[in-house]
């Protein structure tokens, strides 16, 4: 993958780490130019930083609701400010219809940063190739094995075993070195399915089929630490919680968003962990740029967890080469206050309510790990 | 009687993404379910476009890939939906023909991205890595 190659376009197109953006269109002030001050004062009090139009956020399902924004336009804004939520039939930036479109090969003028647009094909195409690669690898390493199993079988000695040995390892050894020499250019272009028939509407475009969604959290933050998007912070959690809440209903919600809250006013860019079974995942900058860094799991400061727990989900965070945090969230008032405000629909006094302290956890073998 | 609640919204974001992101083909949603802790548990079938094991050999009689047979699952960050083994247990009996060992899991999690597992009916071989 090409990250870490950080070319002046994507600096230029991921320039702010937020959709709010600081005024930076201010005049010249000059110190000894009274009419300068005039003109800065004017320009200051004038210019604000507010989105001209808020993000509109649709909430479906009841029990377990998705938050998605739908407008082409506003779901790129999203991920290109801060990189918030996820295209629902994507690997993360929404680009299921530009990648749509050229794998039906359907020009569309209607698609935005249709260069952008493909290089992240040629990205996804690359894993994709890659794991098809594994795979016919493996095929063949299978292959192999097979032939060992029956010389094993008719009972050869151990000399024909490691002649044997040693040619199935160069076979594969040139095997591997082939398929590195392939190019993503060489594949052939995909059939088209009876399926594919229905993406296309009647003036020959394809149809808009793809949501940006957002986390919960993420869209606490945009309602409540930023004005991004359309729906009050106090009608949000509603929707996430219901009408009349206990304390043990909005407890993990608000443990996951202080924790949140947390990273991203520290300005990193936090992204969901699911694919390597924690909470979330830490970008110093966002995914075109690097692979994250750190692996967060957002605990409870009174729930013990068995020793199995923490290895577990250490050698998984290990095996991808990240970093694993406890982030341990730790409430310092009473249910009753928390629940209180609620109420009050004081959502500043809940947050606040609750301190985090981290420890990093990771394995350590005295054979391998000397520094 | 109770009313059971239908996962319509769910089993069609399961489509969505098996037939136009996986690329499967053929992909329906069953009319058949089993209730279960007051939802209609509906499977999903379809043809994925390769292999999805080197394990398998599960071709079919025409030589193309079996069906497979899929279950989708909420997950969110701060709430949980459970399936268990008895619900497992059910479902391969209920929903699926004798001949399915194994269940696709879709979970749907609240951020956006949709993960595949694969729940085997019984002990299975441990996967070659």
């Amino acid at each position: 993958m090409s990250k870490g190659k950080s070319n002046y376009t994507s600096q230029l197109r991921y320039k702010f780490p937020l959709p709010i953006h600081p005024i930076d269109d201010l005049p010249l002030l000059i110190l000894h130019n009274p009419v300068s001050w005039i003109c800065y004062l004017y320009k200051y009090m004038k210019s604000h930083n507010r989105l001209q139009k808020r993000i509109h956020v649709e909430i479906n399902g009841d029990s377990f609701p998705h938050i998605l924004v739908e407008d082409q336009g506003q779901m790129i804004y999203l991920w290109d400010n801060g990189f918030f939520g996820t295209g629902q039939l994507s690997r993360s930036e929404p680009t299921w219809r530009s990648r749509t479109s050229i794998r039906l090969g359907i020009n569309d003028d209607t698609l935005q940063n249709e260069q952008s647009a493909k290089s992240q094909v040629a990205l996804e195409k690359l894993t994709e190739r890659r794991r098809q690669q594994r795979l016919e690898f493996k095929r063949e390493r299978d292959k192999s094995e097979k032939q060992l199993l029956e010389l094993r079988r008719k009972g050869g000695s151990i000399e024909e075993e490691e002649a044997l040995l040693e040619k199935e390892r160069e076979a594969l050894r040139e095997y591997k070195a082939n398929q590195l020499l392939k190019s993503v250019d060489e594949e052939e272009p995909n059939e088209l399915r009876m399926e594919d028939e229905n993406l296309i509407d009647e003036n020959g475009r394809i149809i808009k089929l793809e949501s940006l969604q957002l986390m919960p959290v993420e869209a606490i933050f945009l309602s409540y630490a930023l004005p991004v998007i359309d729906i009050p912070i106090p009608e949000l959690m509603e929707r996430l919680c219901g009408g009349t809440v206990e304390y043990e209903t909005i407890h993990k919600l608000i443990t996951r968003y202080v924790a949140y809250h947390h990273y991203r006013s520290h300005g990193w860019c936090v992204r969901s962990g699911i694919k390597f079974g924690c909470d979330y995942i830490l970008y110093k900058r966002g995914p075109p740029f690097q692979h994250a860094e750190f692996c967060i799991m957002v605990m409870d400061a009174e729930v013990p967890r068995d020793y199995t727990w923490y290895s577990t989900v250490a050698r998984v965070t290990g095996g991808a080469r990240k970093t694993f945090v406890l982030c341990y969230v730790q409430r310092l008032v009473s249910q009753d206050k928390i629940l209180e405000a609620w109420d009050r629909k004081d959502f500043t006094t809940i947050f606040s309510s609750y301190k985090v302290a981290e420890v990093i956890y990771k394995r350590w073998v005295p054979g391998k790990n000397r520094d | 009687m109770e009313v059971l609640h239908k996962r319509h919204e769910l089993e069609e974001l399961v489509k969505n993404n098996l037939l136009h992101f996986q690329l499967w083909s053929n992909v329906q949603v069953q009319n058949e379910y089993i209730p279960w802790k007051g939802m209609e548990l509906r499977l999903l079938t379809g043809k994925p476009s390769q292999k999805l094991s080197n394990d398998d050999e599960n071709l079919g009689t025409d030589g193309t890939l079996m069906t497979e047979y899929i279950l989708p699952i909420n997950m969110s960050q701060y709430k949980t939906e459970f399936i268990t083994i008895q619900c497992l247990d059910m479902i391969f009996e209920k929903l699926c023909p004798e001949y399915v060992k194994r269940l696709v899991l879709a979970i749907v999690s609240d951020d956006g991205t949709t993960v595949f597992y694969f729940a085997y009916k019984g002990i299975h071989k441990p996967k070659r890595n």
